[in-house]
């Protein structure tokens, strides 16, 4: 390439570096020997870019003319330089309109039309190449950013609608909001159901920390805060917005902010923070209702295990084995880094495991010394009956597998159904431990209660044939720990009138 | 995978290209696969690895996990140099 004339766009030049574009441009060298190559963007060259092309102001009104017919007819100009030799100028389009001209003149031989055409064919068809492909990419910029964004919303969607644990979930709103908006702080305000008059911070995050002031509660219409929630209409100023958390009614707000004053938040910025607070909104309202359910549930069970306990209980001084049996379970289940919802079946479970025995005439529960085989036959039963009995509530379906085998033993001569190993659900296995130690610590009409040390002695020593190994590692772990002396000490001596043996 | 410049693999140094470009996105392993046109059991790899680092943030729930770009200055120093030098 010889000459360039330079225009704005660079359009010309694209082509002209095109792999493509070289190959057409050898070939035409090659049949016009000698031929010197020039470019142009632009339709009209400038006074400076004469002066790049030809050394003689009077080679001009040629070469215009040439320009104007190719720029005219959107074709190919074959013509005679002023020194006799041909030169051929090649209209450069790009979307129907010539962007600027790629030539040759000085030819050493002359190039057949037939040969120009089709040149100047496979230069059009490498325009509009380029073209296409430019087109593919100021699409993809533009598309890109706001499918990533679609993409965003739709992850936050899942992570937010993941959890109904109210603790779980409002720092993590909290914390996508800061990332989403890159905002340096964000608060979660939720009105309070026992005075609704006061928004409480549920949830805060600071990004840059130790430099945001702690989050106060807000009275409902006073302040920034209370009058987002009093008007249910989102606030926008500067590096600060505040949008309320609305379904029905209005349960909250959530507000960012942003330390750089030269950062304000834009509309766009509200919409988004709008659009999050939709999506928050649902999740925070099924964990309440989910923490509401909890709690009627948690009540019930206490209620039927009160129950299972009133009818054990002669005296005011006795405690509910159940109760401690549950708390023991509960520590090993915690070592064993069980999930949460797990570890609450089995909570359920054992202050309703012996619900079974409800259906076991009093003089054998009371009995004082050891029981016939057709008696213990008879105890046998609870288990089986305490399912059956609490297999109806959905709530504890989960729960019902535990109370049955729990009196299962690890080396498959318990009963029900003699289970072995891994095949006793493990909550059961657990159970199972909590049980016996219950059963150790508590005092019985038919014995004394034994020291902590000794029971846990006692079960260490049916690791493998009585209980799970793992499960008795884990509740030896929790007896060195010290917690079951801590859950001893805030209770009076445990006695408990009826255990199943 | 064979390390490159400041300890990356190619793949690590793409994830983390690709939050520079998108700081406001959260996205899950397969997401993130869609973008860098990965195998999704590489970038759950490499995401883990970056997660670690700290230089990715890791929301992770029972049912899926978000990734994020750090908020640590500190952090965001660091990853701005290692794609730097590349």
């Amino acid at each position: 390439m010889n000459k360039m004339l330079r225009g704005r766009s660079g359009w010309v030049e694209k082509i002209a570096q095109t792999p493509a574009a070289h190959r057409i441009q050898d070939a035409l060298a090659r049949q016009a020997e000698g031929a010197a190559w020039w470019q142009m963007e632009g339709v009209k060259p400038k006074p400076q870019q004469w002066k790049a092309l030809f050394r003689q102001k009077s080679y001009q009104p040629l070469f215009l003319k040439v320009l104007r017919k190719s720029r005219r007819t959107g074709k190919p100009v074959q013509f005679d330089c002023p020194t006799g030799r041909q030169a051929v100028c090649f209209p450069i389009q790009r979307g129907g309109q010539v962007q600027g001209y790629l030539g040759f003149c000085a030819a050493g031989r002359p190039v057949p039309a037939p040969t120009v055409e089709l040149a100047a064919a496979a230069l059009d068809a490498v325009a509009r190449e380029a073209e296409k492909s430019e087109e593919i990419r100021t699409l993809s910029e533009t598309i890109q950013p706001r499918c990533v964004a679609l993409s965003t919303i739709h992850t936050i969607h899942r992570l937010i609608s993941s959890t109904l644990n109210l603790e779980e979930l409002l720092p993590r709103v909290a914390r996508l909001c800061c990332q989403v908006l890159r905002a340096d702080a964000c608060v979660i305000w939720l009105i309070d159901k026992e005075k609704p008059q006061l928004l409480f911070p549920r949830a805060v995050v600071n990004v840059k920390k130790g430099r945001s002031e702690p989050a106060r509660p807000s009275r409902m219409g006073s302040g920034l805060v209370g009058r987002v929630a009093s008007t249910c209409k989102a606030h926008l100023t500067g590096q600060r917005m505040v949008v309320p958390l609305v379904e029905e009614e209005c349960i909250g707000v959530i507000g960012v902010r942003r330390m750089d004053p030269g950062r304000p938040f834009s509309l766009l910025d509200q919409e988004i923070l709008t659009t999050l607070a939709e999506q928050a909104v649902v999740a925070i309202r099924n964990a309440q209702m989910y923490e509401t359910q909890e709690r009627v549930t948690w009540g019930t069970i206490r209620s039927l295990s009160a129950i299972l306990d009133g009818m054990d209980s002669y005296s005011p001084s006795t405690v509910s084995g159940r109760k401690i049996m549950a708390d023991v379970a509960l520590e090993i289940a915690q070592e064993m880094e069980i999930p949460a919802a797990q570890r609450k079946s089995i909570q359920y479970a054992a202050l309703l495991h012996d619900a079974g025995r409800v259906g076991i005439p009093a003089e054998i529960l009371r009995k004082p010394t050891k029981l016939e085989p057709a008696e213990f036959d008879k105890v046998k039963l609870h288990t089986v009956r305490g399912a059956t009995l609490l297999e109806p509530l959905e709530i504890l379906e989960p729960a019902v597998p535990i109370i049955l085998y729990h009196h299962e033993r690890f080396d498959g001569t318990g009963y029900p159904k003699g289970l072995k190993k891994e095949a006793i659900p493990l909550g059961a296995r657990i159970l199972a431990v909590a049980n016996a130690f219950e059963a150790m610590v508590c005092e019985r009409p038919y014995r004394k209660a034994m020291p902590v040390h000794e029971a846990a002695k006692e079960i260490a020593s049916h690791s493998g044939t009585q209980f799970d190994p793992k499960v008795v590692e884990a509740f030896l772990s929790v007896v060195r720990s010290g917690k079951l002396d801590k859950l001893f000490a805030a209770r009076p001596a445990a006695k408990v009138e009826h255990g199943i043996r | 995978m064979a390390s490159g410049k400041g300890g990356l693999t190619d793949l690590e140094r793409r994830i983390l290209q690709f939050f520079c470009e998108h700081p406001a996105a959260v996205e899950t392993v397969r997401g993130i696969a869609s973008w860098t046109g990965d195998e999704q059991g590489a970038v759950q790899e490499a995401a883990q690895i970056l997660s670690k680092r700290k230089w990715l943030t890791a929301d992770e729930t029972s049912v899926v996990t978000g990734y994020s770009l750090t908020r640590d200055e500190r952090c965001l120093a660091q990853i701005h140099e290692v794609l730097g030098a590349a």
